[in-house]
């Protein structure tokens, strides 16, 4: 995958198959879309340090990534999973870091745009809090 | 394959889903064996009897069958209250065999007298604990929608097997044998109900399991449920609304029951033409019966609703007994009486299930039987004394005058049914309930004396934070209770926030203490703290302070200088006026970097003290000054005086995150005098779209009527996110302010406009679809989302919609049903929803929310614009033609998905679209194809 080439509706698709977009509408991912950026990451970069304050989502297009905590992996993320989406949204540091295993491509959403959206876009928000209560109640199931 | 493609076409034309198969043929074979059976004990039954005895006899035969049956039933529900459901159903159908085989060898081998009463009377009760069982099977299997849907097939295989039961019995008797023999072939049909039963009660058990109702054992039901049947009757008033509803029709259809068999005994004298001619009824009913049940029963329950379908057979009634006024003699009888057993055992009898539905099933266990059999011999009873009434006391065989008694009966019973539909209401609202957390909304109460104490007490404590709260709740209490009680040590407290919070309550109701205290913090070094004792005395002295705070006017700090001021606007005379409003010019000019705080204290000053100058000041802050906390005072302060001239400059500021919540709250501070220049705004396009979609929550929190009406308006609106906002503040408005009127005929247009839109979108999205199920991942269709996004969403809106004009905890149980993910519950949540909506906007709503197939759906659909069918591209076609910009950008996506050439040309002319999104589109797909 080229850096740089998908389309806004490329973007949209994309955001939908994502968990915490699942719920809204695709003029809503547009506004979404319209505020990310292609980045890419080599094997083994750091993405997120522990502690370290999150300026953004990114929302995996290809690759996966490991989380590590205690200098151990807790769980792989790989395509159509966001990572930073709690701290981008409660803007607390980090919990903990994150290193591409693969060459990773992926979405970048600045959790300032993420919050500005979400402050003028009533339904997004809705959409957005539909999908964390459906991972709430996933996980308190388990 | 001809086979298979035969069952799927009966199960189209019955309406039967998937998975529904066996339930209902199960359930259609035991109903059938069980009224074959029951109609040939009433062929013996009426055959030995008619034949032996005189018809005055009749009435006795009732009275005593409704006496056995109090004692069967008490019987019956000791031992059925100990025993599993399927011991309870098997069990029986073990002992009716029994005892069929009993009266045989009694009948042939002793021909008593006694042997025929008893016979008669035994019959009347089996066969209807039988039948009240397998219902009670029926509603435990079937959902209120699928009952709804399926229950006409069940009656329609019973009437089926009354049909086979009175044809067999005739053939019978004319070639095998002679009608004492027919009891054989009652134990063989009763033999086979037993071998359907078997299989059914396990069924059940698997549906009880699957749906997680509640099926507890006698054991575990708490010590309230296991109350008897008569408190349990006692308690509720909708179980004896659908008593009452049984007793009547018992008693009206024994009535008439006794009139034709007069009838045919006066037409018939011997016993052979007697039972010719009730085999022909028998026959001739269950045909029509069969009829009444395949073209009536769905389409009236289904289309007319459940009042009208119970009213149905007191009409045909209350028209056969007029005829039999008129026309006395066996056709009259035997129309009459063909018209209540067919609309009995059909309409009437799937009304009857309805009601039991929403029973809890505890309850519905208990109670089913007593009503069906007790109440139903109770009628009979009490039929009897009727008739016994008209022989003995009014004289003559009394045929025709119980024609009287029985309209007068049917008019209280269409009386009752009215009102049993409102139970029935209820009923099915609590059951919704039940599945809903309620939340309640929390509301402190200040003057509480509780509340009170536990503040009086936060200010005991040494903790700042918690001295700042406690000063800050203290401040919304009576001021009198709490300034004598308020620890004189905060006015010593090294906080100087907490020692300026102490004086502000303490001078409201100032003492020896408080004036010494002022003395000093007037000299307090923390301007805060001197600020507010300048407040404190102002407060206190009055005029009388001028002297004392005039000096104030030079100080350095903003806050300390427009304490002053506004002691001095309050107090001072005109020179001490005027120089106070020097020293306020002074400060809300100053525009430097370091003026910004004394524009801040203008700002606070403006609110409040009010003076027509400054309303000027107060919109060049708001419209000009680039400092926030300057325009956030001006904002608050304009709220605060209520200035007229300034509500558009706030009204402007409602577009921008760091001013919209202060705007908001001066708006609401303005009120009425808002409205008018909110209302422009959000129907003025010019104005940007952030300001307009910030306009209908400010409008909600106005308590007024032009408010209400304003939002109304709103509904018109094209921006589907504005009406969207709009329709949540009307649902807010109307749930807060009930006083306000809600204009019905406006949002019933709303409503009818967004359905449409949603039948729209649902026949392309079918013409496109069809039942696929996607998921979405690249290259895949963007609008099956799109499309199911957008139906998705008119929905919700119609959910609010309709909360504004039906009762809004009613709309949220149906919302929370629907939505619950359990499909019992969605058809609990559809069934209430069926019985909610009326007239025209349920022609238009309820099939948005049906569970019909959806390619009845589509049918019905297209109905709405006259069509008849729409193909794959002229779908596509009327979608490029949308309004709705990202629409057409995923209909071009999908077109290239596709692959589908002839669409080039339409598709070419959006490569020059303003909007970037649908250029984007056309370009790769244009290149794709």
């Amino acid at each position: 995958m080229e850096q740089g080439t998908l389309t806004t509706l490329e973007k949209v698709i994309f955001l939908k198959s994502v968990d915490i977009f699942k719920h809204a509408t695709i003029e809503e991912l547009g506004g979404v879309a319209a505020l990310t950026k292609e980045v890419h990451f080599e094997p083994g970069e750091t993405i997120f340090r522990e502690g370290d304050p999150i300026d953004a989502i990114y929302l995996i297009l290809k690759g996966r990534v490991a989380v590590e905590g205690n200098e151990q992996v807790v769980r792989e993320v790989g395509e159509k999973q966001a990572i930073g989406t709690v701290a981008a949204l409660d803007l607390k540091p980090s919990m903990h870091t994150v290193k591409a295993i693969d060459p990773v491509y992926a979405l970048k959403l600045n959790a300032q745009d993420l919050q500005d959206i979400l402050s003028q876009d009533f339904e997004l928000v809705q959409a957005v809090i539909r999908a964390l209560c459906q991972l709430v109640r996933e996980f308190a199931r388990r | 394959m001809r086979f298979r493609a035969l069952t799927i076409n009966v199960r189209q034309f019955l309406d039967v889903r998937a998975g529904e198969a066996a339930r209902i043929g199960l359930m259609a074979g035991f109903l059938f064996f069980l009224l074959a059976a029951n109609n040939v004990i009433k062929i013996v039954r009426d055959s030995l009897f008619l034949s032996r005895f005189p018809i005055t006899q009749l009435p006795y035969v009732y009275l005593l069958a409704a006496l056995l049956a109090s004692a069967v039933i008490t019987i019956y529900s000791r031992y059925a209250s100990r025993l599993s459901f399927s011991q309870v159903i098997l069990g029986s159908h073990a002992f009716i065999i029994s005892r069929l085989i009993v009266f045989w060898l009694l009948v042939v081998f002793y021909d008593f007298g006694w042997v025929l009463y008893a016979f008669y009377m035994w019959s009347a009760i089996v066969g209807l604990v039988a039948v009240a069982q397998f219902w009670t099977v029926a509603n435990d299997m079937f959902n209120p929608r699928e009952g709804k849907r399926l229950f006409g097939i069940l009656t329609a295989a019973g009437t089926l097997g009354g049909m086979a039961g009175g044809f067999g019995a005739n053939w019978a008797v004319s070639f095998l044998f002679g009608t004492k023999q027919l009891l054989w072939l009652i134990v063989g049909l009763f033999a086979g109900a037993f071998g359907v039963a078997w299989y059914a009660v396990r069924e059940r058990e698997t549906v009880l399991g699957a749906n997680q109702r509640e099926n507890i054992p006698p054991r575990e039901v708490p010590a309230r449920d296991r109350d008897g049947v008569v408190r349990t009757l006692y308690n509720s008033r909708y179980l004896q609304l659908i008593a009452a509803v049984i007793f009547l029709s018992v008693i009206v259809s024994t009535l008439i029951d006794y009139q034709f068999k007069a009838a045919a005994k006066e037409a018939y004298r011997s016993t052979d033409a007697l039972a010719g001619f009730f085999g022909s009824y028998y026959a001739w009913l269950s045909v029509i019966t069969v009829l009444a049940q395949l073209l009536l029963t769905g389409r009236l329950l289904m289309g007319v609703g459940l009042t009208p379908s119970l009213l149905v057979l007191p009409l045909a009634l209350f028209a056969g007994s007029i005829g039999l006024l008129i026309w006395p003699g066996l056709f009259a009888a035997t129309a009459t009486r063909l018209a209540e057993a067919s609309l009995r055992t059909s309409v009437n009898h799937s009304g009857v299930e309805i009601l039991y539905l929403p029973i809890p099933d505890f309850v519905k266990k208990k109670v089913k039987v007593f009503l069906d059999v007790t109440v139903e011999r109770l009628g009979d009873g009490t039929a009897a004394f009727i008739i016994l009434f008209s022989i003995l006391v009014l004289g003559g065989s009394g045929v025709s005058l119980l024609s009287y008694f029985s309209i007068g009966l049917i008019l209280i019973w269409a009386a009752v049914v009215f009102v049993v539909q409102g139970g029935y209401m209820e009923a099915l609202r609590r059951g919704l309930a039940y599945r809903e957390i309620a939340l309640k909304e929390v509301r402190i109460d200040y003057a509480d004396k509780g509340t009170v104490e536990a503040v009086l007490k936060t200010l005991e404590d040494k903790d700042e934070q918690s001295l700042l709260v406690g000063l800050d709740l203290a401040e919304k209490l009576d001021p009198k209770v709490v300034a004598a009680r308020l620890p004189r040590g905060l006015l010593q407290h090294s906080s100087p926030a907490v020692r300026g919070g102490a004086i502000k309550i303490l001078a409201l109701y100032p003492d020896a203490t408080t004036l010494k205290a002022l003395t000093q913090m007037l000299q307090d070094e923390n301007k805060e703290v001197q600020a507010q004792a300048i407040s404190a005395a102002c407060a206190i002295f009055k005029g009388d302070a001028i002297t004392v705070v005039s000096p104030y006017l030079e100080s350095p700090d903003p806050q300390v200088k427009r304490r002053a001021v506004e002691c001095l606007l309050h107090h001072g005379d005109e020179v001490t006026r005027a120089a106070a409003l020097n020293s306020f010019r002074k400060m809300v000019n100053d525009s430097t970097a370091e003026g910004e705080q004394g524009r801040v204290e203008a700002g606070r000053l403006m609110g409040e003290v009010y003076d027509p100058e400054f309303s000027a000041h107060l919109g060049r802050l708001i419209r000009e000054d680039e400092s926030l906390p300057v325009i956030r005072a001006a904002i608050a302060a304009a709220g605060m005086g209520k200035y007229p001239g300034v509500v558009r400059d706030i009204i402007l500021r409602l577009g921008s995150n760091t001013t919209k919540a202060a705007a908001r709250e001066a708006l609401i501070e303005y009120g009425e005098i808002a409205v008018k220049e909110l209302r422009t705004a959000l129907f003025d396009s010019r104005v940007s779209r952030d300001i307009r979609l910030n306009i209908p929550r400010t409008l909600s929190k106005i308590h007024s009527q032009s408010a209400m009406n304003a939002l109304l308006g709103g509904l018109l609106e094209e921006d589907r996110s504005i009406r969207f906002k709009v329709i949540l503040a009307l649902e807010e408005m109307a749930r807060r302010f009930a006083d306000l009127k809600v204009d019905r005929e406006i949002i019933e247009s709303a409503i009818m406009s967004d359905a449409l839109l949603y039948y729209r979108r649902f026949v392309l999205f079918i013409a496109l679809f069809g039942h696929q199920e996607k998921s979405l991942g690249h290259g895949e269709s963007l609008l099956y989302f799109a499309l199911t996004d957008s139906m998705d969403r008119v929905k919700e809106r119609m959910m609010w919609l309709l909360s504004l004009i039906y009762p809004t905890k009613d709309i949220r149980r149906f919302w929370a049903g629907l939505n619950s993910g359990e499909p019992n519950k969605q058809a609990d949540a559809i069934e209430f929803l069926d019985n909610l909506l009326t007239g025209e906007i349920k022609e238009y709503v309820f099939p948005l929310f049906t569970d019909a197939p959806q390619a009845q759906r589509f049918r019905a659909s297209l109905g709405f614009f006259g069509m008849g069918t729409i193909d794959t591209e002229s779908a596509l076609r009327a979608l490029l033609e949308q309004d709705d910009m990202w629409l057409r950008a995923a209909t071009v996506w999908e077109i290239g998905i596709r692959g589908l050439t002839g669409f080039r040309d339409p598709i070419a002319e959006f490569l020059d679209s303003d909007h970037l999104v649908l250029r984007e589109a056309a370009r790769r797909v244009i290149h794709g194809i």
